[in-house]
C-alpha cells in the first residue's frame, strides 16, 4: 500500500492553546481513515493544518512524499487535497450546478478574453464544463436539482453537492468534516456506499465523524484525538474495545 | 437549437434597434440624457464588479471613471491617436489602475478598504487639478470631436449612436464574464475565500482581476463621458459622482448585470423629469435609497428576481 498522506509530529498552536500536538499517522491510497474525538479535540484543526488553512507550530505534512508546509491553500488543493467544511463551505446563493462548476476551475478553465467575447472556443469549453458538471451530479443522483439554489436544498442534499464539488477536479485525498450531520439514515447509507466506492478508486479518505455507525462501517483505520493528542489508533474493532478511548470519548456520548 | 430563436436575444435585438431609432422621435436634449444613461450604466457595471460580484466596500470607482476620461483625452489630444485607439487605450489604462489599486487592497477589508479607496479618488482629483498643461488643471481641457470613418461625431445623435453601440457591447461582455470561469471565481472568492481556495481558486488573483475589470469598464464609461461633453475637468469626478454610482448599483441590485443598468436608467432619467420642481430630485434620491434598503435590500432587480425566479441571472453559459 502506497502512503498518500503522512503526518509527522504535527502541532498547531493557538494563542495559549495547543489545538493539535505531536500528531503522527499515515493514510494510504484507497484507505479510509476516520478521525474521531470529543468536541474541541482538534479534528477540524488537523484538517486545517493539512490543507494549509493554519500554520504548523512544528512537524511536517507529507503528501505523496512532498512537504505541503507553508504552501497556500489553493496550491495544496491543486495538488489533489480536497475537502468539505464542517459548515459554511457552500455558495448558498448559487445553484447546484454553478457550485460544481466553481469546482471545475482547475480542469475546465476558460480564458477571460475568449469568454468576454463569447468566442466559439470559449463557448465550446463552457459546454464541456456544463456536461462534466452534469455527469458528476448524475453520479450522486442529484442531477435533477441542477438549477435549484443551494439554500433551497435539504442539508443532506447540500452535503452531497459539497462532496461532488470537492471531487470535481482530480482528488488524491478527500477530507470530509462531519459529512453525516443532517443526513437521513437513508442518506447515511448512500454516503457509506459512496465513500467505499471512492476508496476503491484509489482516493485516500480522511473522515471526521460523530456518527459512529458510519465510522465503524467504512473505516480501515481509526485515529482517536483527545485534547489535541493522538490517544489511540487501530482498526474499528480495536478502537471499540480500547479502554482509554471508551473513557475519553465513547463514555461521554 | 439556433441562437437566433432564443426569445431573450430577439427581445434584446428589438430593444437595441428601438433605442437606435430614438433620435428620430425625440429632441436632442432627450438624446443627450439617453447617452448619459448609457454612460452611467457602464459606470455602474464597472462599480458592481467590486462592490457586487466581489462584495468588497471599494470606493475607487470615480477614480477609474476619471482615469478613463483623462487617458482618453490625453491620448486623443497630446498623443494624437485616432478615436478608437484612444478609447481602447483609456480602457486599458483603467484596467491597469484597477489592478494597481487592487494590489494593496488585498491586505485591507471593510472600513479600512473603503476609506483608503475613497482617499484614492481624492488623490486622483488632486492630480487632475495639478496636471498643468497635460490635463489642463482646474479648468480641464477641451477635446476635438471623435472621428469615425472620416465622419466627425459632433451632433448629439451621432455621439449617442456611437455611445449606444459601445454600451451594448460593454453590457454583453460583462454578462459573458459573469457566466464564465472568472465570473464564478470572483463571486466564489467574495462569498467565501476559504471555500474558493479549497477548490484550487487563487483568491488574490481574482481579487485583483475584479479590480482590474472594474477599472476597465468604468474607464470606458469615463472616456464616453469625455466624448459626450467634449471636454474633461476635475469637477466631474468628485464625491457626488461616486454617490450617484453607488446609489445606482444599490437601487438596481448588487451583484447582477441587469441591476446596475436598471439603477442607471432610473437615477439618470428621474432627476431630469423632476428638475423643474425644486428639491424633488434630492428627495426622490433619498427616499428611493432608504426605501429600497429597508424593503428590498437586494435592489429592484434583486426583488424582481425573487418574485420571478426565471429572471435570476446565471453564472454559467448555455448548452445550446
Ligand atoms: N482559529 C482558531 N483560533 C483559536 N482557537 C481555535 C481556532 N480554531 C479552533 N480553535 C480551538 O482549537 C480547539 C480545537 O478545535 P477544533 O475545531 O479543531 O475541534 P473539533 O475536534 O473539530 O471539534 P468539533 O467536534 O466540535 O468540531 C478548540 O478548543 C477550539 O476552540
Ligand atoms: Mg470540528
Amino acid at each position: 500500500m502506497t502512503v498518500q498522506l503522512e503526518l509527522d509530529a504535527v502541532s498547531v498552536q493557538f494563542a495559549g492553546l495547543k489545538a493539535v500536538s505531536d500528531v503522527s499517522f499515515t493514510v494510504a491510497k484507497g484507505e479510509i481513515c476516520a478521525v474521531i474525538g470529543p468536541n474541541g479535540a482538534g479534528k477540524s484543526t488537523l484538517f486545517n493544518a493539512i490543507g494549509g488553512y493554519v500554520r504548523l507550530a512544528s512537524g511536517r505534512v507529507l503528501f505523496g512524499g512532498e512537504a505541503l508546509n507553508g504552501r497556500p491553500i489553493h496550491e495544496i488543493a491543486a495538488a489533489g487535497v480536497r475537502r468539505t467544511f464542517q459548515n459554511g463551505g457552500l455558495f448558498l446563493d448559487m445553484t447546484v450546478i454553478e457550485n460544481v462548476m466553481v469546482g471545475l476551475h482547475q480542469t475546465h478553465p476558460i480564458p477571460l478574453v475568449g469568454a468576454a467575447l463569447a468566442l466559439p472556443s470559449a463557448r465550446r469549453r463552457e459546454r464541456e464544463a456544463i456536461e462534466k458538471a452534469r455527469e458528476l451530479l448524475a453520479l450522486m443522483g442529484i442531477q435533477e436539482q441542477e438549477d435549484v439554489l443551494l439554500r433551497n436544498l435539504s442539508s443532506g442534499q447540500q452535503r452531497m453537492v459539497e462532496i461532488v464539488r470537492a471531487l470535481a477536479s482530480p482528488a488524491k485525498l478527500l477530507m470530509l468534516d462531519e459529512p453525516a450531520v443532517g443526513l437521513t439514515s437513508l442518506e447515511v447509507q448512500r454516503l457509506d456506499g459512496i465513500l467505499k466506492q471512492l476508496a476503491r478508486s484509489g482516493i485516500a479518505i480522511l473522515l471526521v465523524e460523530h456518527v459512529l455507525d458510519l465510522v465503524m462501517s467504512v473505516s480501515d483505520k481509526v485515529v482517536v484525538l483527545n485534547s489535541g493528542e493522538r490517544l489511540a489508533e487501530g482498526t474499528p474493532g480495536e478502537i471499540r474495545s480500547n479502554p482509554a478511548v471508551l473513557e475519553a470519548y465513547l463514555g461521554h456520548s | 437549437m439556433s441562437r437566433m430563436r432564443d426569445p431573450k436575444i430577439l427581445i434584446m435585438a428589438v430593444a437595441v434597434a428601438l433605442l437606435a431609432c430614438l433620435p428620430l422621435f425625440v429632441n436632442s436634449y432627450i438624446v443627450y440624457i439617453a447617452a448619459m444613461i448609457c454612460i452611467n450604466a457602464l459606470m455602474a457595471l464597472g462599480f458592481n464588479f467590486v462592490i457586487g460580484f466581489l462584495g468588497q466596500l471599494v470606493f475607487a470607482n470615480t477614480a477609474f471613471f476619471g482615469v478613463g476620461a483623462y487617458a482618453y483625452s490625453i491620448l486623443l489630444m497630446h498623443v494624437g491617436l485616432p478615436f478608437p485607439l484612444a478609447l481602447l487605450g483609456a480602457c486599458l489604462a483603467g484596467g491597469l489602475i484597477g489592478l494597481i489599486v487592487g494590489l494593496p487592497a488585498l491586505r485591507l477589508r471593510g472600513f479600512e478598504l473603503a476609506i483608503v479607496t475613497l482617499a484614492f479618488n481624492e488623490l486622483m482629483r488632486w492630480i487632475y487639478l495639478h496636471s498643468g498643461s497635460i490635463g489642463g488643471g482646474a479648468s480641464g481641457m477641451g477635446l476635438r470631436p471623435a472621428t469615425l470613418f472620416g465622419y466627425e461625431l459632433i451632433s448629439d445623435t451621432s455621439k449617442y449612436l456611437m455611445i449606444l453601440v459601445v454600451t451594448v457591447i460593454g453590457i454583453w461582455m460583462v454578462s459573458n464574464i459573469a457566466k464564465s470561469t472568472a465570473g464564478r471565481a470572483i463571486v466564489a472568492v467574495g462569498a467565501n475565500e476559504f471555500a474558493a481556495s479549497a477548490l484550487s481558486i487563487p483568491p488574490a488573483r481574482y481579487n485583483i482581476l475584479a479590480f482590474a475589470l472594474s477599472g476597465f469598464f468604468s474607464a470606458i464609461a469615463g472616456a464616453l463621458f469625455a466624448i459626450l461633453l467634449g471636454r474633461v475637468a476635475p469637477e466631474s469626478f468628485g464625491l457626488n459622482q461616486l454617490l450617484l454610482g453607488f446609489a445606482m448599483v444599490m437601487v438596481g441590485g448588487l451583484g447582477t448585470v441587469a441591476g446596475p443598468v436598471l439603477g442607471a436608467v432610473l437615477l439618470t432619467a428621474a432627476p431630469e423629469f423632476l428638475r423643474s420642481i425644486p428639491g424633488a430630485e434630492e428627495i426622490l434620491f433619498s427616499v428611493l435609497l432608504i426605501g429600497l434598503l429597508i424593503f428590498m435590500p437586494s435592489g429592484l432587480f434583486g426583488g424582481l428576481a425573487a418574485l420571478f425566479p426565471s429572471l435570476r441571472e446565471r453564472h454559467r453559459g448555455k448548452l445550446s
